[in-house]
């Protein structure tokens, strides 16, 4: 591991494919040892600037620096090779013609401690058994972590995952991100992780990068990001947002569920409100000001749409069964609201 | 951003990016291959460009050789045969690929192998079965000499050279329909019968319109396999182009003229490429549909299954037993000849060594530009394919004239050597070893060669550790096919081979002009049985 501040750090870094902007000025440092989660649609630019890392991709403008040393800045290129960067490939792209244990000694072919690498690499991913099969005899999960051991046998000073569990089943997915997690713990790697899925991003990173239309929108801890959005984008792409028309006043924004306190800058006039869906609760009463008017069952807990009595909806979550449309329900806030600046088109409905 | 001197060559490779195609190659291609496919593209382009200067340095003389009626004849008489033999083989293939595919033909599969087989015949034996059967001397005579026939229709000319091309290339035809028909999303067929259209109806609004690229694809390939022949029409004396420039090239009393016809011959065969590579595009276009997971429901014969059977088996009859039948009757009458077999093993070792020498340097010098091409924007790498392609275009005769010119003035160490030999038949035959590299280097996933740079390597070492391992399948049947098309191969062989060198094709092209069928007979039953089988393992894969 290098001995700076940071393992990875991007200034400025665009790039352009034609006339789409796919990686725009995106400013990024990722400390030593941490697990960093790139979050975004598909299409937002996550892929490209991790390839742009990797050196797959040859950025327009911007520096790359990793450890200590700068692959990409004017006039300076390092090759993929030189760069000490390990990935993890989306489909693993592991030699098919090559058993588990060659697949694996492939990035330290010739080094003098080839072999103990190789062991140590296939102990850690528990798939030391296994070294004379061939990929294609392996399960989705033994194959992924074949890849993962693949990546970490040169220990490279940063880890690269391109949405690694986005080929595995419902079912295996979460066991083999936590084992991989703990894997990658244990091997006290830098990663730097993409994937468009948020509940992957929020339950393994350290700090969760969101990134949108090319540019970083935010990065922050899971829960800061959760409970802070900066953006209406963020809000809505990292979980569900309920947003409230509300009108402020000496400190306080007054909405159809009431009034909150403005903490920070004081603002007059209209705003928005964003709730989480788990942040309201209902209670049940016939002279409730509110009606469910559709519910979505999900097993260990449902979705219920409520119509207010402005004529807004919101989203509110629930354990258990739903409640049947029709219902008369009242609302209460358990938390609180995160204000946003006024939007033209979010009228109240 | 920024606008550095690399921005060319990035915009173009984003591009490709944003076409579905990832590169990974930051600094652009590797030197080396760029430079290797330049070699290889200027060794394709030199006796070419050299042939035009030539021609063009004869100047008004040229024109006026040009312009006789003579030339006006012999184009009328390739264009002739090319059209009729382009029109019968449709004829044929169409329903015999429809019955073997859609219908409730018994046998199918059999009688898909039986009317596939004839591809493996080469044109110039297509000429030895119709003279050894049905010309004068021949096999159909002496059976029925002593019934009183002394005399059957003659066979020479352009009736000879029709039938013998359109029974040996018909298949051509046959298996791209095929293909399509396989293809075919059999619901818009249904479609159709359920808005009340019946059975010929449909066929005729429905299936005929989705096949009519497939037939025209596979129609321009008999028609360009026709202008370049060589061995049909010389054997059957039939005055087209190749056959005439052979002539003039013989008699070398005026070389330029064969030069010039050679040059109207290359533009004619290129005119049609660019037409077939035109219906191909579209065709990929039309058949990029799911077949469907249900089995297929074929269509019931009823009253039409005795006619089929019956088309099926004369087609077989003609283009199958008549050529094995030919070739065992003279087999049968060689026994007697010993010195027809005493020279068997030095032909065929010729024939072997050059073909295995041809097959193995066209993987090799196909691999570079392949890997370019595969790998890299096409936009840069395209001319150099469209220099590998020209080999499709150029009849033999026309390759084989213009190293003869080549050699002979400019390079007199390589003139009559193998070298020059060999060169010819990878000019010719490159594309085949081309199509089947880059087949294969296409399947080789990119993010393979990602991973192996991102885990220390270099591109070459990439090449040898992971691309070249994984393509060796592809690679190794480009090799084949090549080395089995050289070993068929004629006018090439008979203008460039170095003096007194014999493969298995000249003898039997010799044998038979000269009317010694029984010399040719085991001569030909060697090279058929070499060559059958990787024949018809390609079969399936070629265009």
């Amino acid at each position: 591991m290098s001995i700076s501040l940071f393992a990875i750090s991007c200034k400025n870094v665009t790039k352009r494919f034609g006339s789409v902007l796919a990686v725009d000025q995106v400013e990024l440092t990722v400390a030593p040892g941490e697990f960093l989660s790139l979050l975004g649609p598909s299409g937002c630019g996550k892929t490209t600037f991790l390839r742009l890392i990797a050196g797959f991709e040859v950025p327009d403008t911007g520096t790359i620096e990793i450890g200590d040393v700068c692959v990409v800045g004017p006039k300076r290129w390092i090759l993929p090779e030189r760069r000490r960067v390990g990935m993890v490939f989306q489909d693993y792209a592991l030699f098919p013609h090559m058993t588990v244990a060659e697949n694996v000694a492939f990035g330290v072919r010739k080094w003098p401690d080839q072999r103990e690498r190789v062991g140590g690499a296939l102990r850690l991913v528990g798939l030391d058994t296994q070294r004379d099969r061939m990929p294609h005899e392996l399960s989705g999960g033994q194959q992924q972590r074949v890849a993962l051991a693949r990546a970490l046998a040169p220990e490279p000073d940063v880890i690269l995952m391109d949405e690694p569990f986005s080929n595995l089943d419902v079912a295996l997915r979460a066991r083999i991100r936590a084992e991989t997690r703990e894997i990658l713990a244990r091997a006290g790697a830098t990663v730097i992780f993409v994937t468009h899925d948020q509940e992957e991003a929020l339950s393994l990173a350290d700090r969760v990068a969101v990134m949108w239309g090319g540019r970083i929108a935010q990065v922050g801890a899971p829960e800061e990001l959760y409970r802070n959005p900066t953006s209406r984008e963020v809000a809505e792409f990292v979980g569900g947002a309920n947003f409230l028309y509300a009108h402020a006043a000496d400190g306080h924004a007054q909405c159809a569920l009431g009034s909150f306190a403005l903490n920070g800058a004081a603002h007059n006039g209209e705003l928005d409100l964003m709730f989480r869906p788990e942040d309201i609760a209902l209670t049940v009463s016939p002279d409730g000001a509110s009606r469910v008017v559709d519910a979505t069952f999900y097993g260990h807990d449902s979705t219920v749409t409520i119509r207010l009595d402005t004529g807004e909806h919101v989203q509110v979550r629930l354990l258990g069964a739903p409640l049947a449309p029709g219902t008369r329900v009242h609302c209460q806030v358990t938390a609180e609201p995160r204000t946003f600046l006024r939007e033209p088109q979010a009228a109240p409905s | 951003m920024a606008t550095s001197p690399k921005s060319a060559i990035s915009i173009a490779l984003d591009k490709t990016i944003l076409g579905g195609r990832r590169t990974h190659w930051s600094a652009g291609p590797p030197l080396p291959l760029v430079a290797a496919s330049f070699v290889v593209a200027i060794g394709i382009l030199l006796p070419l460009v050299y042939l035009i200067l030539r021609a063009a340095g004869a100047g008004d003389e040229l024109w006026r050789l040009l312009l006789r009626t003579r030339t006006a004849v012999i184009l009328f008489n390739s264009v002739a045969l090319a059209s009729a033999v382009t029109l019968s083989t449709i004829v044929l293939a169409v329903p015999l690929a429809w019955l073997v595919v859609r219908s409730d033909l018994p046998l199918r599969r059999l009688w898909t192998g039986l009317l596939i087989v004839p591809l493996a015949v080469p044109s110039y034996v297509g000429g030895f079965v119709l003279i050894g059967a049905l010309g004068p001397r021949g096999m159909l005579q002496s059976v029925l000499e002593p019934l009183g026939v002394d005399r059957l229709p003659a066979i020479y000319g352009f009736p000879g050279a029709w039938l013998a091309l359109t029974l040996f290339t018909y298949p051509y035809v046959f298996l791209v329909v095929r293909a399509a028909l396989q293809g075919m999303d059999y619901t818009l067929e249904e479609a159709s019968r359920s808005l009340g259209h019946n059975n010929w109806s449909t066929f005729r609004r429905v299936t005929l319109p989705q096949l009519r690229p497939a037939i025209a694809a596979g129609g321009l390939l008999v028609a360009l396999y026709t202008l370049s022949d060589f061995g049909a029409v010389s054997l059957l004396q039939f005055d087209s182009f190749t056959r005439v420039i052979y002539v003039h090239y013989q008699g070398s009393f005026d070389r330029h003229l064969a030069a010039g016809l050679a040059l109207v011959l290359v533009f004619m065969t290129l005119m049609i490429l660019v037409l077939e590579h035109w219906s191909r595009g579209r065709a990929r276009y039309h058949s990029g549909n799911n077949p469907g997971l249900r089995p297929l429901r074929r269509m019931p014969l009823g009253k039409w299954r005795v006619p089929a059977i019956l088309l099926c088996g004369s087609v077989a009859l003609f283009a199958l037993v008549m050529p094995a039948a030919t070739v065992g009757y003279w087999l049968v009458r060689s026994v007697s000849h010993t010195a027809s077999f005493t020279a068997l093993p030095g032909l065929a070792w010729n024939s072997l060594w050059v073909s295995a020498a041809a097959g193995f340097a066209a993987v090799v010098l196909a691999l570079p530009i392949a890997y370019l091409t595969v790998r890299f924007p096409r936009r840069l790498i395209k001319p150099f394919e469209y220099v590998i392609y020209l080999g499709y275009g150029l009849p033999g005769i026309v390759i084989a004239l213009s190293l003869v010119f080549f050699g002979a003035n400019v390079a007199p160490i390589i003139y009559q050597t193998f070298f020059i030999l060999i060169a010819a038949y990878l000019i010719r035959f490159l594309p085949q070893a081309y199509g089947n590299v880059r087949t294969s280097l296409l399947q080789v996933d990119p993010s393979l060669e990602e991973a192996s740079r991102n885990l220390g390597r270099s591109w070459h070492a990439t090449l040898r550790a992971v691309t070249l391992p994984l393509a060796r399948g592809g690679a190794t049947a480009g090799g084949i096919l090549v080395f089995v098309t050289t070993l068929k191969e004629l006018p090439i062989t008979l203008l460039l081979g170095p003096i007194g060198f014999k493969t298995l094709a000249t003898e039997v092209w010799t044998a038979t002009a000269e009317g010694f069928f029984a010399e040719a007979a085991p001569t030909i039953f060697v090279l058929l049985a070499i060559s059958m089988l990787p024949t018809l393992l390609f079969a399936g894969k070629e265009p």
